[in-house]
């Protein structure tokens, strides 16, 4: 069964400071979701918007047309990757696997090279690593959707490869939204894309409206 | 439920971990001070008490607000964060101090 998740008529200002103003943006179980944009444009404060963690003067966030205000309280529809590492540092490896009651096995399968850290501290870990392992939660993790900010910006191009793998692999069970600037992997893998530019999002047909957007670059 | 019940738990106590040695000294202060005056510093232990919950609430804030994130996405908010682990140490500030004024002679 398909899902829907839509978000609008939002309206966010920090002083006299118009950041979003004319946003919608729709995305839906099976597809992946991308949304560039350069610095400042508000891609954060948008997705901390639809999570509910951050307030605006006004928005609407619906989950197949029912309006749900606050997801972060419903982990069963949505989860979200900050763009820094949120897990505290003192948890293994075992506990966090144990919290989101996911099985180790299958990140070792994809990540030989984590097979080790089971017992390790997530702080043990190296920067990378411990990155690895935050995205491997929220896409595997069971939810409906999943918002994930800059989830390529701290790794590796093996690794990005593999991240990417599993999110075309994990679309059959849910919808993504994915913002980066490594903008390139997000139009590798993304069903569609917007643009959010001047408060506005605009939906991009193809690479040409990405440069016309004042985003992409003409020599890729 | 009972599964999920004790999920919740373990996350909060996770959390309570924080800054649980910090509230514990200051209850401990305040035990040993309130054993020396009785009855009389009451009120200002509680007032102190209040006070440095608050300090504690704004330095966790501030240096561990990334965090939140992991508890959220688990389905914990930071509403029930706060409430039930404030509310839990305060609780547990006021009994220590009742017992602190069945001992003492």
């Amino acid at each position: 069964m398909k899902h829907e998740l839509e978000a609008d008529s939002i309206q966010l200002e920090f002083g006299l400071r118009p950041i979003l103003s004319d946003v919608h943006i729709g995305c839906e179980t099976g597809k992946i979701t991308g949304l560039l944009g350069r610095n400042g444009q508000g891609k954060t404060c948008l997705m901390r918007i639809i999570y509910g963690d951050l307030r605006a003067a006004g928005s609407s966030v619906r989950f197949d047309n029912r309006s749900v205000m606050q997801a972060f309280k419903r982990p069963d529809l949505l989860r979200y990757l900050p763009q820094f590492n949120f897990i505290p540092g003192s948890l293994t490896v075992k506990r966090i696997f144990s919290d989101y009651r996911m099985d180790f096995g299958d990140l070792e399968k994809n990540f030989p090279e984590l097979g080790a850290k089971y017992r390790s501290a997530i702080s043990d870990l190296s920067g990378g690593q411990r990155r690895l392992i935050e995205i491997y939660i929220i896409i595997r993790s069971k939810s409906r959707f999943a918002l994930l900010d800059e989830p390529f910006s701290h790794l590796m191009p093996m690794q990005i490869e593999k991240v990417k793998e599993m999110l075309l692999e994990e679309k059959k069970n849910k919808g993504f939204l994915l913002t980066d600037h490594l903008y390139l992997h997000i139009t590798d893998i993304a069903d569609s894309i917007y643009i959010l530019t001047d408060g506005k999002t605009h939906l991009a047909k193809n690479d040409a409206d990405i440069i016309s957007l004042g985003y992409g670059t003409p020599d890729r | 439920m009972p599964l999920k019940f004790f999920h919740t738990i373990r996350l909060l106590l996770t959390f309570y971990k924080s800054f649980f040695l910090a509230n514990l000294l200051i209850t401990g202060a305040c035990m040993v001070l309130f054993w020396e005056y009785g009855l009389s510093i009451f009120k200002v232990l509680f007032w102190f008490k209040l006070v440095t919950l608050w300090m504690v609430f704004q330095f966790i804030r501030a240096y561990k607000s990334k965090e939140f994130y992991y508890y959220q996405n688990l389905g914990v908010s930071k509403f029930v964060l706060w409430a039930t682990t404030l509310g839990f140490d305060f609780c547990l500030f006021l009994f220590l101090l009742i017992q602190v004024h069945k001992l003492n002679p």
